[in-house]
C-alpha cells in the first residue's frame, strides 16, 4: 500500500447521503444511503460502511472531503468543498471531454460549465423552487402512485404525451390530478412531466452556455425519460455516464478527487 | 484592530440602530424637521439648505410585510413592501415630510400608496427623468425648483443660493470622506470590511450631515494612524458588489464569512451615492440637477449601461477585485433586465460573475453559502489556471 | 413565402395563419373587424418585407412611440419597426404561445430575470434569436414601465446603433407636454442626422389628419359600445390597442377604425346580441387576454360575460391634433402620447388617472363587475391593486383579480382561468345581481 494514496468523498445531499473511497484514481467502494435529520451521524455511518466495503480502516484514508448540503456537518472531513466544484471534478475525472454538467438533485438543480482543463467556468442554480428538481418528480410519482424508479420506463410507453403547462410544481400537481380525472394515461402524464421539468432545466443550461459534451449527474440522471426529454429539448446527444459509473455518486467521487488534489497540500501538512 | 473598529463604528451603528435613531431624535428636539425620501436621485443638499434633515428611507429586516403586501401584492419587491409596511404601521410617523419619486415602478407605487394612506405633513412627488440629456437636466432643474418652492412655502423659510452653496460644500466634504474611507479597502488586507463600509455609507443617509462629518473624520484619522502601510494579505477573494438596493450590512457580513472580502461596491446606498460631487462653480440649483441626474447611474435610466459599466470596470480595477457579485431583489425589474448586459460584459472580459437573487432582509443561508463557496472555488481555480 | 421569398420561420407561420384566417373570415362578409384586421396586418408584413428587400432604413421603436410622429419620414425610405410587433402579431394570429414562449426563454437564457414582463422578454428574445430586422437607428420612450425602459439598455448595447431615448414625465400638465414636444424636435434632428433623410412636416400634417379621422371614428365607436345588449364581440375591444399602436397616422389605422365602427352600427341595426342570456358586463382594467383571443368568445358563450370596454380600447376624441403649425402638431402628438395612449395614460404617472378611468369606465359602461387581469410582470399594475380593491368597494362593484400572462400561456393555462371566472360569477356576481333585483 505504500505510495498509494487513499482518499474519500462524503456527499450529504438533501435526500441521499453518499460516501466513496478511492485509491490512486480507482474507486474501491461506495455507499448510497438515505439522508436523515442527523446529517453528522449519517455521514459517519455511510463513511464507515464505505471503508468497510473497501476493506480498509478509516486510518488508511489520507484525506476526506465533505460536500453537499450537509458538508459542514461532515465533522471528520479535512475540508469541505461546494457540491458544484465536486460535481465538476467528479464528472471530469470520469470523462475528460465533458464541458457541461447538469446535476439534478433532490432539492436543487445546477448547470455547470467547464473549460478545456476541467476548471470550473460558470454555474447556475435554480432559485428556491422545486420546478426543476428531483423533488418535483418525487411529488408527482406519489400523486400517480408509481415508484420513482419506474418513471423512466413508463415514459417510453407514452403514446400521446400530455401537456403540462404550469411551471410551478404546486400548480402542476393540480394539473396532473386534472389529467388523471380526464383519463390521460399514466405514461402520457409522466412524459408530460419530464418535458415540463426539462423546460426549466434547459434555461439554466443555456445560461451557462450549452456545450455539446454534456453529462447529467445526480439521482435524476438515472431516469431515462428525463435524459430523453433533455436531449430533445437541448437538441444534443447526452453522454450517459451510467455505463461507467452510478451518476448519483459523482458528487462523492468529485469530493474524493478534490481530496486527492488537496492531499499534496493541506492534508499532508496535517498528517505530519 | 477589530475591537478599535467596533468602537469607532459606534456612531454609525447608532444611526442604523433603529428607524428613529438617536441623531434624528436629537435633531427633532432641536426643532428640525425630518424629510423621508426613497432614492439616490433626490438632492439631500436641497433639503438640508431648507434647515431640514434629509432621511433616506430604508426597510427593517424581520418586519412583517403583510400590510405593504396588501397594497402592493406579492409581485413587487420585498423592499418596497417592507418600507410601505413600516409607513402603514406608523413606524415612520416621526417624519414630518415625505418626498416620493418614480425612479422605479415599485418605489413609485409605494410612494403613491404612502401619500394616500399615511400622508405626512408635507408630501411631494418628484419626477426623475429617465434620460440625462441637456433637455432633461434642465427639466429636472425645473422639478427641483418646484420642490424648493413647496418646501419654502411649507416651512416658511426661504432657501437662498448661499444656503445651497453651504450645503453643497458640506455634502461634498462628506462624500470625500466616504471616498477616503472606501479607499482603505484597496489594501491587500482591507482595513475596513464591506459590511462596515455599507454601515458607514448607509448612516450617511440616515443622520444629519453635521453629525456625520465629524464621526467620519475621526474614524478616518484613527484608521490612518493605525494603518500606515499595506502589510500582508487577507488571502480572501476580493469582490465588487453591485446591483440593486441593499441597505443591510448583515447581508454583506454573511458574504464576507465565506472567505470573501467585499472590497468595492456599486450600490445606491454605497459608492453610487458618494462617487460624484456637486460642482461648486455652477449655479447651485443647476449644479444639483446636473450632479443628481448624471451621477453613477441606476439602470432605470435608459441608455445608461455603458456609463455604468465603464464606472464599474474602473472601480473593479482600482480596487484590484477578483470577481463581481451581482445581487438584486426578486421582482426588481430594472436590475433584472440589466443582468443580461452584466453577464455578457463579464464573460467577454473574463470577469467571474455571481448573480444572486434575494429577498429583503432575509438570507436563505444554505443555498447562498453553496453559491458563494463555489464562486470562491471558481475564482481560485481561475487564478491557478493563469 | 412572403413576397415570393423564404422568411424567418416565425413570420412565415404567422403569415400563413393570416392567410388561413382570411379564407375563413372572408366567407362571413359581415365580420368586418376581423377582415379589416387581417388585411392591415397582411399589409404590415408586405411593408416590412418590402422595406428589407429594398434596403429601406429601419428605425426601432418601443410600444408607446407615437406612430404619427414617425410618418413625417418618407415611407418609401424609412420603415418604423416596433420591438413588440412580432410578439403581438404572433399572439393574435399564431398558435397561442408557441413562439412567444420560446423567445421568452431565450431572453431568460441570455441572463434576463424570469419575472420581467414577458412582452419585453419576448422582444429581447426575438432580437437574440435574430428573427427581427436589423435597425439603422433606434428611438425609444421611457414609457410605460421599467422593463421597457431598461430593455433600452440592452438594445443599445447589442444593436450598437445610434439610439435616442425620450423621457416621458410623471405628469401631463401643459409644461410637461411642451417638454415632450421639445424632445420630439431633438429626436427628429437626431434621426435626420443618422438616417441622412429629411423629415417632412407636410407628410406629418397629412398623418395627423389621418390620425384625427381615425380618432373621431374610434370615439364614435367607443360610445356605441355602451348600449345593452352588446352587439359587437368583446374581443374587438382588446384589438384596438394593437391597431392604434402600430398604425397611428397610417391609412391602415383609419381603415380599421372605419370598418369596426361600421360593423357595430350594422350589428346594432340588425339587433344582433353577443350573448344569449342575461348579459354580465365586465370592465377589463389592464392588459388584454392576447395569448388566446378565443377566451373572450368563451366568456360570452359560456358565462354571458361581455367586455364592453377595457383599458386598451378607450380613447378620447377630445385630444385631436391641431395641425395649424409645426409646434401645435408636436404638442398635439405629445398630448396624445401622454393622455390618450393606453398604459402610458393610466400606469406611467399618478394613481389618479388609473383610478379615475376605472370609475369612469365602470359607470359609463354600466359594469356588473370589473376584472384586473394580473399580468405577472406588470409591477405598476400590481402596485396599485390594493387601491383598486378599495375603489371597487367604494363603488360597490365586485372585482376579480387573477394572475396570468398576456403572452405566455404556460404561466396560467386557459383552463385554470376559466375555472376562476366561472367560480367568481357563480359565487359573487350572480348572487349580488339577484340581491339587487
Amino acid at each position: 500500500m505504500r505510495g498509494d494514496i487513499i482518499t474519500a468523498g462524503v456527499d450529504i445531499g438533501s435526500t441521499t447521503s453518499k460516501s466513496l473511497v478511492m485509491m490512486d484514481g480507482n474507486i474501491l467502494a461506495y455507499v448510497i444511503g438515505p439522508s436523515s435529520a442527523n446529517p453528522a451521524r449519517t455521514a459517519g455511518e455511510v463513511y464507515q460502511e464505505s471503508c468497510k466495503r473497501a476493506g480498509i480502516t478509516e486510518k488508511d484514508v489520507a484525506c476526506v472531503v465533505g460536500t453537499g448540503y450537509g458538508r459542514a456537518r461532515v465533522t471528520f472531513a479535512h475540508e469541505n468543498v461546494s457540491e458544484i466544484s465536486c460535481h465538476a471534478a467528479g464528472a471530469y475525472s470520469v470523462m475528460h471531454e465533458v464541458r457541461t454538467i447538469i446535476d439534478i438533485g433532490g432539492q436543487d438543480c445546477k448547470a455547470i460549465s467547464l473549460d478545456n482543463n476541467g476548471h470550473l467556468k460558470n454555474f447556475a442554480m435554480n432559485d428556491k423552487c422545486a420546478a426543476g428538481t428531483g423533488r418535483f418528480l418525487d411529488v408527482m410519482s406519489r400523486v400517480l402512485e408509481v415508484d420513482i424508479s419506474e418513471l423512466g420506463a413508463l415514459d417510453s410507453e407514452s403514446q400521446r404525451p400530455a401537456s403540462i403547462s404550469n411551471v410551478c410544481s404546486v400548480f402542476a400537481e393540480s394539473e396532473v390530478i386534472n389529467l388523471i380525472n380526464e383519463g390521460a394515461s399514466v405514461p402520457d402524464i409522466i412524459r408530460g412531466l419530464h418535458n415540463s421539468l426539462t423546460n426549466r432545466v434547459s434555461v439554466l443550461v443555456n445560461r451557462v452556455g450549452l456545450n455539446a459534451d454534456l453529462v447529467v449527474t445526480g439521482g435524476v440522471a438515472k431516469n431515462k425519460g428525463v435524459i430523453r426529454a433533455l436531449s430533445e429539448k437541448l437538441g444534443t446527444r447526452i453522454t450517459s455516464l451510467e455505463s461507467r459509473i452510478d451518476p448519483q455518486i459523482i458528487g462523492a467521487l468529485g469530493a474524493a478527487v478534490v481530496a486527492k488534489r488537496k492531499f499534496g497540500k493541506e492534508c499532508a501538512a496535517e498528517a505530519i | 484592530m477589530e475591537k478599535t473598529n467596533e468602537m469607532l463604528m459606534k456612531s454609525f451603528n447608532r444611526a442604523l440602530s433603529e428607524l428613529n435613531n438617536p441623531y434624528i431624535k436629537e435633531a427633532q428636539s432641536n426643532g428640525k424637521k425630518v424629510i423621508g425620501l426613497f432614492c439616490s436621485y433626490i438632492p439631500l443638499e436641497l433639503i438640508a439648505a431648507g434647515g431640514m434633515v434629509p432621511y433616506r428611507l430604508k426597510g427593517q429586516p424581520g418586519k412583517d410585510i403583510g400590510a405593504g403586501t396588501t397594497y402592493l401584492s406579492t409581485r413587487l419587491c420585498t423592499f418596497s413592501r417592507n418600507a410601505l409596511s413600516l409607513a402603514l404601521e406608523n413606524d415612520y410617523s416621526f417624519l414630518s415630510g415625505f418626498i416620493g419619486n418614480n425612479t422605479c415602478d415599485q418605489i413609485r407605487r409605494a410612494s403613491q400608496n404612502w401619500i394616500i394612506k399615511k400622508p405626512a405633513q408635507f408630501n411631494h412627488f418628484i419626477h426623475i427623468p429617465r434620460v440625462y440629456g441637456e433637455e432633461n437636466v434642465s427639466f429636472f432643474k425645473d422639478q427641483l425648483i418646484e420642490l424648493k418652492q413647496e418646501l419654502e412655502e411649507w416651512s416658511g423659510k426661504k432657501i437662498s443660493d448661499d444656503d445651497l452653496l453651504k450645503e453643497n460644500l458640506k455634502y461634498n466634504k462628506a462624500r470625500e470622506l466616504l471616498r477616503k474611507l472606501s479607499m482603505l479597502r484597496k489594501y491587500n488586507k482591507p482595513v475596513l470590511s464591506g459590511s462596515e463600509m455599507l454601515t458607514i455609507s448607509a448612516a450617511y443617509h440616515q443622520m444629519p450631515v453635521n453629525d456625520f462629518i465629524p464621526a467620519a473624520e475621526s474614524l478616518l484619522e484613527n484608521l490612518l494612524k493605525e494603518k500606515t502601510s499595506d502589510k500582508g494579505s487577507s488571502g480572501k477573494a476580493r469582490i465588487l458588489l453591485c446591483g440593486g438596493m441593499i441597505d443591510e450590512p448583515d447581508y454583506i457580513a454573511f458574504i464576507e464569512e465565506q472567505d470573501i472580502d467585499v472590497v468595492a461596491d456599486a450600490v445606491c446606498f454605497g459608492m453610487r451615492s458618494y462617487r460624484d460631487d456637486v460642482d461648486m462653480k455652477m449655479d447651485p440649483m443647476e449644479a444639483l440637477a446636473e450632479r443628481y441626474l448624471t451621477h453613477f447611474p441606476c439602470p432605470h435610466i435608459g441608455e445608461s449601461f455603458s456609463k455604468r459599466w465603464e464606472t464599474i470596470k474602473q472601480v473593479y480595477k482600482e480596487y484590484n477585485a477578483d470577481g463581481i457579485i451581482f445581487q438584486r431583489l426578486k421582482f426588481c425589474q430594472i436590475w433584472g433586465v440589466d443582468s443580461h448586459n452584466m453577464s455578457g460584459e463579464c464573460e467577454e472580459m473574463g470577469i467571474p460573475l455571481l448573480t444572486l437573487e434575494r429577498e429583503y432582509g432575509f438570507f436563505s443561508t444554505g443555498q447562498l453559502k453553496t453559491r458563494l463557496q463555489a464562486f470562491v472555488e471558481l475564482i481560485e481555480e481561475r487564478k491557478e489556471a493563469v | 413565402m412572403i413576397l415570393g421569398k423564404e422568411r424567418w420561420q416565425v413570420w412565415e407561420e404567422a403569415y400563413e395563419s393570416i392567410e388561413i384566417l382570411e379564407d375563413i373570415f372572408s366567407v362571413a362578409s359581415d365580420d368586418r373587424t376581423h377582415n379589416a384586421l387581417l388585411k392591415i396586418y397582411k399589409g404590415y408584413f408586405h411593408d416590412l418585407f418590402t422595406a428589407i428587400d429594398k434596403g429601406k432604413k429601419i428605425v426601432y421603436g418601443n410600444f408607446a412611440v407615437p406612430g404619427t410622429l414617425m410618418r413625417g419620414f418618407d415611407t418609401d425610405k424609412v420603415f418604423w419597426y416596433q420591438l413588440e410587433a412580432l410578439s403581438v402579431i404572433q399572439s393574435l394570429v399564431g398558435e397561442p404561445g408557441v413562439w412567444n414562449s420560446k423567445l421568452a426563454d431565450a431572453a431568460e437564457e441570455g441572463g434576463m430575470a424570469p419575472e420581467i414582463c414577458s412582452v419585453d422578454r419576448i422582444a429581447h428574445g426575438s432580437w437574440l434569436n435574430k428573427v427581427v430586422p436589423k435597425p439603422d437607428a433606434c428611438f425609444y420612450l421611457t414609457t410605460p414601465c421599467d422593463s421597457q425602459t431598461c430593455l433600452v439598455n440592452n438594445m443599445v448595447n447589442e444593436t450598437g446603433k445610434p439610439t435616442i431615448v425620450l423621457d416621458m414625465p410623471y405628469q401631463a400638465r401643459d409644461e410637461d407636454i411642451r417638454y415632450v414636444a421639445r424632445q420630439f424636435r431633438v429626436v427628429i434632428k437626431f434621426l435626420e442626422d443618422n438616417l441622412k433623410i429629411k423629415y417632412d412636416f407636410g407628410r406629418l400634417k397629412h398623418a395627423c389628419e389621418v390620425y384625427n379621422k381615425m380618432m373621431v371614428n374610434i370615439a364614435d365607436w367607443v360610445e356605441l359600445r355602451r348600449p345593452r345588449p352588446s352587439a359587437q364581440p368583446s374581443e374587438t375591444v382588446s384589438l384596438m390597442a394593437a391597431v392604434v399602436t402600430v398604425f397611428s397616422g397610417h391609412q391602415s389605422g383609419l381603415d380599421y377604425a372605419t370598418e369596426t365602427l361600421a360593423e357595430i352600427k350594422d350589428f346594432q341595426s340588425r339587433g344582433i346580441k353577443t350573448v344569449s342570456g342575461d348579459e354580465l358586463r365586465a370592465i377589463w382594467m389592464g392588459t388584454p387576454y392576447w395569448t388566446d383571443l378565443n377566451f373572450y368568445n368563451w366568456l360570452e358563450g359560456e358565462l354571458n360575460i361581455t367586455v364592453p370596454m377595457d383599458m386598451f380600447g378607450y380613447y378620447h376624441a377630445g385630444n385631436l391634433i391641431d395641425t395649424s403649425s409645426e409646434e401645435k402638431m408636436m404638442e398635439g402628438i405629445a398630448r396624445n402620447a401622454m393622455r390618450n395612449f393606453p398604459m402610458t395614460r393610466q400606469l406611467l404617472g399618478s394613481y389618479e388617472d388609473y383610478l379615475g378611468d376605472y370609475r369612469m369606465l365602470c359607470r359609463h359602461y354600466d359594469a356588473d363587475f370589473a376584472v384586473i387581469p394580473g399580468h405577472l410582470g406588470c409591477t405598476h399594475g400590481w402596485g396599485i391593486s390594493g387601491l383598486m380593491r378599495e375603489e371597487s368597494e367604494r363603488m360597490g362593484i365586485p372585482l376579480l383579480m387573477f394572475e396570468f400572462d398576456m403572452l405566455d400561456p404556460r404561466v396560467k393555462p386557459r383552463d385554470d382561468v376559466e375555472i376562476i371566472f366561472k367560480n367568481f360569477v357563480d359565487d359573487i356576481v350572480l348572487p349580488k345581481k339577484a340581491a339587487r333585483t
